[in-house]
């Protein structure tokens, strides 16, 4: 606990303001991200319902660094919410229980860039977090259809596997191709 | 003293619930996450968790009041509770939800039946476990450190 303390101190120092939307029917899910992300300073906007979060992200889509989705969501799923927000370039990581490839690379297509098994462990979300503040510190990832096309053949290439056993590990080496191309 | 015992009558509980299978690794999660700025935090996931599951057994029980049965939306409803209960780490109930939507993808509309009224049992339990655990590391008071039991 003491741990946790003194990084908060520090954290709350040098605010990132990373401003993620958490989307999800499970109030302690959004519960869970609220508090992670309150540890690190991060604003967080939570919405239990999609089409609800398609308004929020397209009106504040400018100061949207992050979206957090359950995929399995009713009235609109994380499959529609990815195809109807597939020209907001903010990035978007789907979470569920279902841990199907099937789920996985249908979210990948449609424009995820990270999938998250549930139940949520804290040590995975903050490091998916720490690592999306470090860039947007320089500038501000922009995440374009070009770099989703490079995006699904690395997950071609590395292997559906390694993706899900290593969500972090795939979004540094997805991260470090986009330096070349941060604007 | 009193407190470090206590401190200990709560840690017992605590390693029984594990023992006994009724909460896994998830629970201490949650623990993790518990500071002094928010001292109720666990309690305060396990109360929204009682009133989403409230919702969705609620649910449960009017669909599986049709005929015939509806196992699609009847597996839906119990994917969002599987869902909800591994997010705090219960261990037995998301077994029986499990062993629920097996009984909707074989279409066994007994099994069905049968494996709701055993989660709700397990549900029964462990919530009346979780309330005399909150209440003693209420009255315990703030320790210095979530630990893991072994």
């Amino acid at each position: 606990m003491a741990k946790i303390s003194s990084e908060k101190k520090i954290f709350c120092e040098y605010p990132s303001n990373l401003r993620v939307l958490a989307i999800d029917t499970d109030p302690t899910v959004l519960e869970f991200i609220k508090k992670v992300c309150n540890e690190y300073c991060y604003e967080v906007i939570t919405c239990t319902e999609s089409l609800h979060a398609t308004v929020i992200l397209q009106e504040k889509r400018s100061t949207i660094d992050l979206v957090l989705m359950e995929v399995h969501m009713p009235k609109m799923d994380g499959y529609e919410f990815l195809l109807s927000t597939q020209e907001i370039d903010v990035p978007k990581i789907m979470m569920s229980f279902d841990e199907s490839k099937k789920s996985v690379m249908k979210t990948i297509k449609l424009g995820a860039c990270d999938y998250m098994i549930k139940p949520l462990h804290e040590d995975r979300l903050r490091n998916i977090e720490v690592d999306n503040a470090g860039e947007s510190k320089k500038s501000r990832v922009v995440w374009t259809t070009e770099l989703h096309g490079i995006f699904v053949k690395a997950v071609n290439q590395i292997g559906l596997a390694s993706m899900i056993l290593q969500p972090l590990a795939f979004a540094l080496f997805s991260f470090s191709m986009f330096i070349q191309y941060m604007i | 003293m009193d407190k470090v015992h206590s401190h200990r009558q709560v840690a017992v509980i605590k390693h029984s619930l594990f023992d006994q299978g009724y909460l896994d690794e998830q629970f201490i999660q949650l623990e993790e996450l518990q500071d002094d700025a928010n001292p109720n935090f666990v309690e305060e996931i396990v109360t929204l968790y009682y009133r989403d599951s409230s919702r969705l057994i609620s649910n449960l029980d009017h669909t599986l009041e049709r005929n015939p049965l509806d196992f699609n939306k009847l597996d839906t409803i119990m994917h969002q509770f599987k869902g909800s209960s591994s997010s705090i780490g219960a261990k037995k109930v998301k077994a029986e939800c499990t062993l629920f939507r097996e009984y909707c993808r074989t279409r066994n509309g007994e099994g069905c039946r049968r494996s709701f009224q055993q989660m709700k049992k397990e549900y029964a339990i462990l919530r009346k476990k979780l309330e005399t655990y909150f209440q003693m590391a209420r009255q315990a008071g703030p320790k210095e450190t979530a630990f893991r039991p072994k």
